[in-house]
Order: structure tokens, then C-alpha cells, then sequence
């Protein structure tokens, strides 16, 4: 879906029609899930709507994104969309808290008022972006096209590295559950730990973006690699404490903001104007297709060898990424800007 | 130029106040389904601690209110031979109770950024003597007629890979030295006389009898039974 919608966006140019049609499918999701109640198929069906909204929606923006900044600042520009993103993220659920106490049980105001917030920032979308109209590119986004991206050996690389390292990335949950495992803390606070990780994000995202702007955006992407290296290895601490727990959030936030928003301003440099929303479409698509057979994968391990010696496998993969990636990346070279 | 875009802000300013206003609107409706905002049914009275004691020391009834109102959730009492007069108020709100003559036992849901959920004992005078903090959403709350054992049950989900339905937990603790006993689901149980042995068992609650049980359950085989769960 997402990489249809990237074609179809490019092809008309057309970016700002096809991320409003994800976020407002995103939003009626809103509502649907109100009508859905609880019953588990409408309300399995709308989440998946509402995630196709998102897939659909996030290539057309970031494409709006690197179109409109300023071509040595996009890492700064990444930095500001996600720190603002996540701000969401962390605001969405203390204002459902809010509404909680004000009303216990009314889940459905929840529903309700995250609608209204969609309704706004699509808005914002409709009133005030403006589509990049390039008039100098035919429009030549087509199937054959995102595949000929392919043949671009920066593009490529990219996808590759990507693809690579998404196989050993531990996934946010997993990461959670094998902290909880050796520390024993109430599951109970697992939302907490999501609002401490975006908290981290958020203040990092643009001191980082522009940083990558500043020294190689490849070596920050990197160096996000690195840091979750240093997690893992934090993970494996004999007897984790809360300290362990508050370097944990930060550090997986800081990897958040050095590799995120990052990767996409990398891409940017990697990809032709008239095939912007494709190209970050098939990027990001890789990258989720990998993210799934890591969860897998990692799954089917634990299940056999525990966590610990997991993530110590993991660990020691990922350390051989790294170095393998930064080659790759010609980290030296400053290839991605 | 300048007056399209004055016109976008005009536009947006609208959208804002409308959305504004309506989820204000839908908050005070929310509120109003509160049920502590509601108006209640039944009459309930704040006591004096010395006219609740006498009525704990007389036969009375016990029980969580779920009538509307500013008391709903509280613990409250009514002598026995007055069930339909005024209630009187205690200190203490519970999502699940039971009580006997000196001791109770109550479960809570603790809402708050991160809710979480707690059993606690209490005695006559309303005082919490142990807590406990309970995996899952309340279902019942049972002593024994002595009020040496106090089980809690709360439904708990995530046992099951294959679907999202949830199961209960049963724990036990001892009401006078606060010590859990343990999960119901490690018990050695005899049925009619013969031990049950399947694999799984489901327990919707407890219910304490004075004479002697058909069934019985007895305390936890050594360690070996402990649940291993997988990932």
C-alpha cells in the first residue's frame, strides 16, 4: 500500500492529496473503533485500516519534507517532523489520562477527542501545505520505476544496510519485556516505559538531525547503531537497577533520533525528485519487512536459548553491522550528505 | 495571496473552535455518565467511627456501594434487621469485598497513569493491615467463615498465545500474618476423593464452606509445580 500510494504520488505530484487521504483514514479509524466497540473482528479490521492509513500517509510527508527544506538541513528538518511526531506521542496518552479521571469509564470521550485532534492536524494538512510542483521532471513514477531505483547503487546500499541491520534490531516490546524479565517490575508500567523512550526522542531528534547535517549523516546513523549496541550490552548487566532502566529509555530514544528521521534525509540525497515518495516508500517497506522477521526471529530464539543469550547473539551480530554498514555507507566518504 | 491565506486561517480558526467545542461538549457528557456524579437512590450518611463500630459490632450487612453518587465504591453498613435504611459511609472504597465478624478482605484498581490493582485486609476498624498487589482486573473476593484465609481472584490475560480471552488467578493469604499462601492453580486438589491431575485448570473463584467438603484442596506441592511460563 505504501508503496502504491508513493507511486501514485509521484506520478501526479500529488503528495499532499495522498498523505491527506492516509492521516484522514487514520482518523475516521477514530470513530470506527468507537463503532466497533469491542467487538474483536470490526475492531481488528479498523486497525488495520487505520496502520494502512499510516503506511499510506508517512512516504508522501516525508517527501513533502526533503522538497521543501533546504537540501543541507534535512536532517534537521527529519529531526523537527519526528521531535513534533513524538511530542504527539507522548501528549496523546496524558491527555487520555486527563480524560480518564475526569470521567472513569468513558473510553469512548477518548476515542472521541483523538478523533477531533486527527481532524485538526489534518487542517493543517489541507490549508496550509502547499504540493512541490516541479514542472522540469516529467512525471516518470511507475512500478517498473521503483524497481529501477533498485539499479541505483546509492539507493540500493541504503536498502541493503537498512534491510541488514533492521534484522537485529530488538524490538521496542522485546526490549521492554526482557528488562521486566530479569528486573521483575509490574508489567502494569509498560506504557511508561513507551513515554520515557519518546521522551528521549523528542528532546534528541533535532540536536541530532542537525548534528547529522553538520558531520555525515551515515556516521550519526551509525553511531545510532552503536548506541543500541551499548543497550543491549546494558541489558546483559548482572543486576539491572533503575538507573539501567532510565540509560535503557534514553538510549533507545537517542538511537530513535540518530537513525529514524536520519535514515529518510539520507535517502533523500539517494533519491531522484520525480520518484521521492517511491523510493522512501520502498526504503521504509524493507525496513518494516525486516523489523517483522527480526521479531520472529528473535521470538523463535528466546524460546530456545532464553533472552540473555539472545540478545548477546544479537549483540555481537549487530556489532559486525556496525562495521560492515559503516563501509557500506562510505561513512568516510560523507557519500549521504 | 494575503487574503487566501486569511481566508486558510479563517477556515482553520473555525475548524479549531468547532472541534473545540465539541469535545468539550462530549467531555461534560462523559462526566455526567460519572458514576459519582450521578444522583443517588439510596441514602447514604457519613457516621461518627464510635457509631460504626456499634453497628460492626451488631449483625449487619456489608457491602460495596453501586448506586450512583458521591459514595459509590465505598464500603458500607446497614444492620440487619434496617437493610433498606440509611447506609452508613466507611472510610474505605473497594471494586470487590467480603468481610466477617473481625476482618475483610478487599480488591482495588488503582487507577492512575499506570493502573494497577491491590488486595488489602483490613480489620473492624477500617484499618489496612496487609497489601498485596494483584496481576489483574478484580472478580471476587472471598474469607473464610473463621476469617483465617482471605482468597483473592482477579482475571488476568496473555495465558493463552492462541486467543485474547483471559483467565483468572486465585491467591491465598493468611488474614492474621499476611503471608500468601500461593496460586490456587499449584494446589494439590482431590475430588469426591481422587486427585485431579489435568494439566489445566480453570478456577472462577472460591467459596468457603463450614462443614466438611466434597472437594478440598490442599497446600501447594513443593516447588516442582511452579507454572514455567515461555517467553
Amino acid at each position: 500500500m505504501s508503496v502504491a500510494g508513493g507511486v501514485i504520488a509521484d506520478r501526479r505530484g500529488r503528495y499532499k492529496e495522498v498523505a491527506g487521504a492516509g492521516y484522514g483514514t487514520s482518523a475516521a479509524c477514530k470513530l470506527g473503533l468507537l463503532a466497533a466497540r469491542n467487538a474483536p473482528w470490526p475492531a481488528s479490521t479498523v486497525l488495520f485500516a487505520d496502520r494502512v492509513g499510516k503506511g499510506v500517509r508517512s512516504a508522501p510527508r516525508d517527501a513533502l519534507i526533503s522538497l521543501s527544506a533546504d537540501q543541507t538541513r534535512l536532517g534537521t528538518a527529519f529531526g523537527v517532523h519526528r521531535a513534533f511526531d513524538t511530542a504527539g506521542a507522548v501528549l496523546g496518552p496524558f491527555v487520555a489520562f486527563l480524560v480518564l479521571r475526569e470521567a472513569p469509564t468513558a473510553y469512548d470521550a477518548v476515542f472521541v477527542i483523538s478523533f477531533l485532534f486527527a481532524l485538526i492536524g489534518l487542517g493543517v494538512l489541507v490549508l496550509f501545505v502547499q504540493n512541490r510542483h516541479d514542472d522540469r521532471h516529467e512525471r516518470s513514477a511507475t512500478w517498473r520505476a521503483a524497481l529501477r531505483l533498485l539499479a541505483r547503487d546509492d539507493f540500493r546500499t541504503l536498502v541493503v544496510v537498512c534491510s541488514l541491520f533492521g534484522l537485529f534490531t530488538i524490538a521496542d516490546a522485546s526490549i521492554y519485556i526482557t528488562f521486566q524479565q530479569r528486573t521483575a517490575f509490574q508489567t502494569s508500567y509498560f506504557p511508561l516505559l513507551y513515554v520515557g523512550t519518546s521522551i528521549s526522542y523528542l528532546i534528541l531528534a533535532i540536536p541530532l538531525g542537525s548534528f547529522a547535517d553538520r558531520v555525515g549523516r551515515s556516521r550519526v546513523f551509525i553511531a545510532g547503531y552503536v548506541l543500541l549496541l551499548v543497550l543491549y550490552l546494558l541489558l546483559l548487566a548482572p543486576s539491572p537497577g533503575a538507573t539501567d532502566l532510565v540509560a535503557v529509555l534514553a538510549l533507545l530514544g537517542a538511537f530513535y533520533a540518530c537513525t529514524d528521521g536520519v535514515l529518510v534525509a539520507m535517502a533523500s540525497t539517494a533519491i531522484p525528485r520525480e520518484l521521492r515518495t517511491t523510493g522512501i516508500a520502498v526504503l521504509t517497506t524493507a525496513a518494516a519487512v525486516s523489523g517483522i522477521v527480526a521479531s520472529v526471529v528473535w521470538g523463535e530464539f528466546a524460546d530456545w536459548w532464553g533472552l540473555t543469550t539472545t540478545v548477546k547473539v544479537f549483540a555481537v551480530v549487530l556489532a559486525i553491522m556496525s562495521v560492515t554498514g559503516a563501509v557500506m555507507l562510505r561513512v568516510r566518504g560523507r557519500r549521504y550528505g | 495571496m494575503s487574503s487566501r491565506l486569511g481566508i486558510r486561517v479563517a477556515a482553520f480558526a473555525a475548524l479549531v473552535v468547532v472541534c473545540a467545542a465539541v469535545g468539550v461538549a462530549y467531555l461534560v457528557h462523559a462526566r455526567s455518565e460519572n458514576p459519582k456524579a450521578g444522583k443517588p437512590h439510596e441514602q447514604s450518611v457519613a457516621v461518627a467511627p464510635e457509631t460504626l463500630s456499634q453497628l460492626m459490632t451488631a449483625p449487619h450487612l456489608l457491602f460495596e456501594n453501586t448506586d450512583t453518587g458521591p459514595a459509590n465504591g465505598r464500603v458500607e453498613v446497614v444492620p440487619l434487621g434496617n437493610p433498606r435504611g440509611a447506609r452508613a459511609i466507611t472510610p474505605i472504597s473497594c471494586d470487590r469485598v467480603a468481610a466477617v465478624k473481625k476482618v475483610g478482605v478487599c480488591l482495588i484498581v488503582d487507577r492512575g497513569f499506570a493502573t494497577t490493582y491491590k488486595g488489602e485486609i483490613f480489620d473492624s476498624d477500617f484499618r489496612v493491615l496487609h497489601t498485596f498487589p494483584r496481576p489483574g482486573l478484580p472478580s471476587r473476593a472471598r474469607l473464610s467463615p473463621d476469617g483465617h484465609w482471605a482468597a483473592m481472584t482477579v482475571f488476568v490475560g496473555g495465558d493463552s498465545y492462541s486467543s485474547v480471552a483471559f483467565s483468572t488467578r486465585t491467591s491465598f493469604v493468611d488474614t492474621a500474618t499476611g503471608k500468601n499462601i500461593g496460586n490456587l492453580e499449584q494446589f494439590h486438589v482431590t475430588d469426591g476423593g481422587s486427585t485431579v491431575t489435568a494439566v489445566n485448570r480453570n478456577y472462577w473463584g472460591v467459596t468457603c464452606s463450614i462443614s466438611a467438603p466434597a472437594s478440598t484442596s490442599r497446600w501447594p506441592r513443593p516447588a516442582a509445580s511452579t507454572t514455567r511460563s515461555s517467553g
